[in-house]
């Protein structure tokens, strides 16, 4: 302010500073090629999400044996006969099992960040706003939850609770992404808090205590948003996570099951003609990286953008 | 600092019972017993099965028998492989599982740390480019994607490696493979973690000043930046290791390596309930201690950071 002459030098600067947090982030953002490319193909995972089998070639399960047959029933390498990237040993499209696999892919990525949420931002907000023995036990207790082995615990908890309603809807498959949320929320919990601790002190929410707004009022409408930054790219980030857990699970035959596959167990059913189909393990496996890397990208991308400490600097 | 390391320590203790009781409940909730299996026991032979391994107590009661025989250092017996106690199995694998851990830690900083500190040192030149891709690999291709690439390629058609055989330093041939997949993500961590750090450091006023007083462009780096990048470095360690030592059930399975992770997700499904009190037992407590571990390194490598 004091400064006036530098303001005027830079007036691309000054400008910047007059906009908004948002608009700026945006701004940043659009700017960062490999968060866009990440952007558009996060986009296009999640268009597949809600109209996957629509434009999917063939019903994923839909069994080609004529073909196969005429194949000396081995699996159809990629472009031959109308399947784009060849079929699997029971003469199935691989392009539609893959696109039918984006939809248990990103319900994970949904369905866990959500529990992560429910969970990690309500402990996180309480122990930062009332502190002190509040404080004490809820951090305890994510202490406790963190000193799981992650894997191990996921399993147990499918195993245990297989026969309840919870287990038994989207045909097992919801039971294996929350117990993945009950795992994951401990970092949220951890930031949430850390961030609601800095910004309890400031002056605004002072001043709407004064005048006597309500303690949930004022987590909600004063606190939460102004933490929204590193929360958004947290969740982001925790995706990839979460899509590599399922895959892992996947892998060890826990998750969805025949004739349905998630990306993770195409690779293990691709995996015993690897030698003469690797297209069976290699197309499922890019799509895997595919989906982690632009989440990974994105995810930098929000973090760049909205990191108010680099502002200014590029 | 003292009090701090005694208070941690003794913390460990409550959380520790807390993931017992948790565990021992849901295990003794899911469906199912050990004796459970292909062929059917009549049940009179599961009853007495269950007397005989005290199954048919109430849990709490079970409970309190298990840690009681965990104090004496016993872990019980295993219900699948029943010539052999849970302390057989566990003293059987952990050298193998630890040593494998260990291995792929100290590859996953030797090779991490360079990677990181090249990629900030040429930013957005070739070299980071390289690095930068190195670890986006990494952290795209999950572990048993990975194990299974570098089997066919360095097994199966360049047959440098064996497939399996893990002997330990007997054959040192059959290590490269396990460690190398394990490395692979907390290399791609690690390198994006000090790249960042580095990033961070060479805009700091300490490294203008010694940049504007003439210091050698190696000395600067050596000892200006790279002592200071690596602080943030370590806390991801400890974690790293934690994952490393425990995460490796994929990995052992793949390349039949005689740990015990792959007991891991075989006791639950067997209901194995010893091994499987015993595997959560000793990944929590190392998981605990290898944080505190690092905390306490934190605060003695940057003597800026006081617990109190």
């Amino acid at each position: 302010m004091a400064n006036r002459t530098g303001a005027l030098e830079r007036p691309a600067a000054a400008k910047e500073y007059s906009s908004s947090l948002w608009g700026d982030a945006f701004r940043r953002l659009i700017r960062n090629r490999l968060a866009i490319v990440g952007g558009v193909i996060v986009l296009g995972l999640l268009f597949l999400l809600i109209f996957g089998p629509l434009v999917a070639p063939y019903p994923y399960q839909q069994q080609h044996l004529k073909e196969l047959v005429a194949n000396h029933n081995k699996p159809l390498g990629p472009f031959t006969g109308g399947f784009l990237l060849g079929t699997d040993d029971l003469g199935r499209d691989l392009l539609s099992r893959m696109m039918d696999g984006a939809q248990i892919s990103m319900t994970v990525a949904l369905v866990v960040q959500a529990v992560v949420l429910l969970i990690g931002l309500p402990i996180g907000a309480a122990a930062a706003w009332y502190g002190g023995k509040t404080d004490a036990i809820l951090m305890r207790f994510t202490d406790v939850i963190y000193a799981f082995p992650d894997l191990l615990f996921i399993i147990l908890l499918t195993v245990t609770f297989r026969d309840t309603f919870i287990g038994s809807a989207m045909d097992g498959v919801l039971l294996v992404f929350v117990a993945i949320g009950i795992v994951s929320w401990v970092g949220m919990a951890r930031l949430v808090r850390g961030q609601l601790l800095s910004l309890k002190e400031t002056e605004f929410v002072e001043a709407a205590r004064a005048i006597g707004v309500t303690d949930f009022k004022i987590i909600t409408r004063h606190l939460l948003p102004n933490a929204l930054g590193p929360m958004i790219v947290a969740v982001t980030l925790g995706i990839p996570g979460a899509i590599l857990a399922e895959a892992t699970l996947a892998y060890l035959g826990i998750g969805a099951q025949p004739p349905k596959a998630s990306w993770g167990k195409l690779v293990v059913d691709g995996q015993q003609y690897l030698r003469s189909e690797p297209h069976l393990v290699i197309f499922p496996a890019l799509i895997i990286a595919l989906a982690l890397l632009s989440f990974t990208f994105l995810g930098d991308g929000l973090r760049d953008a909205l990191d108010p400490k680099l502002k200014g600097k590029q | 600092m003292i009090g701090y390391i005694i208070r941690r320590v003794l913390w460990i203790i409550p959380v520790l019972f807390f993931v017992s009781v948790i565990t021992f409940t849901m295990m003794h909730l899911a469906p199912g017993g050990p004796w459970a299996r292909e062929k059917h026991l009549l049940p009179t032979t599961v009853r007495a099965l269950n007397i005989k391994y005290g199954l048919s107590d109430p849990v709490p009661v079970q409970y309190l028998k298990w840690v009681g025989k965990l104090i004496t250092g016993d872990l019980g017996p295993s219900y699948k492989y029943s010539e052999r106690t849970v302390n057989d199995i566990v003293g059987d694998g952990i050298g193998t599982t630890v040593h494998l851990g260990v291995m792929a830690f100290f590859l996953s900083i030797l090779v991490g740390i360079p990677l990181g500190v090249i990629g900030a040192l040429r930013h957005n030149k070739v070299p980071d480019y390289i690095a930068t891709f190195i670890s986006v690999i990494g952290i795209a291709t999950p572990s048993f994607v990975a194990s299974v690439l570098l089997l066919v390629f360095f097994s199966v058609v360049l047959r440098w490696f064996p497939t399996h055989g893990w002997d330990g330093w007997a054959k040192p041939g059959a290590m490269v493979l396990p460690t190398v997949a394990l490395a692979l993500f907390p290399i791609a961590q690690i390198s994006r973690f000090t790249r960042a750090s580095m990033l961070e450091v060479t805009r700091k006023d300490y490294v203008r000043t010694a940049q504007s007083k003439g210091l050698k462009e190696g000395t600067i780096v050596v000892i200006h930046m790279i002592r200071n990048a690596l602080i943030p470095v370590v806390t991801i360690l400890g974690p790293l290791l934690a994952f490393l030592i425990t995460g490796s059930f994929i990995i052992e399975t793949i390349f039949s390596v005689p740990g015990i992770g792959r007991y891991y997700v075989i006791s639950i499904g067997q209901r194995d309930y010893g091994v499987i009190m015993a595997m959560t037992m000793l990944y929590a407590a190392s998981i605990a201690v290898l944080n505190l571990v690092v905390d306490v390194l934190y605060a003695y490598i940057d003597p800026r950071i006081r617990y109190s």
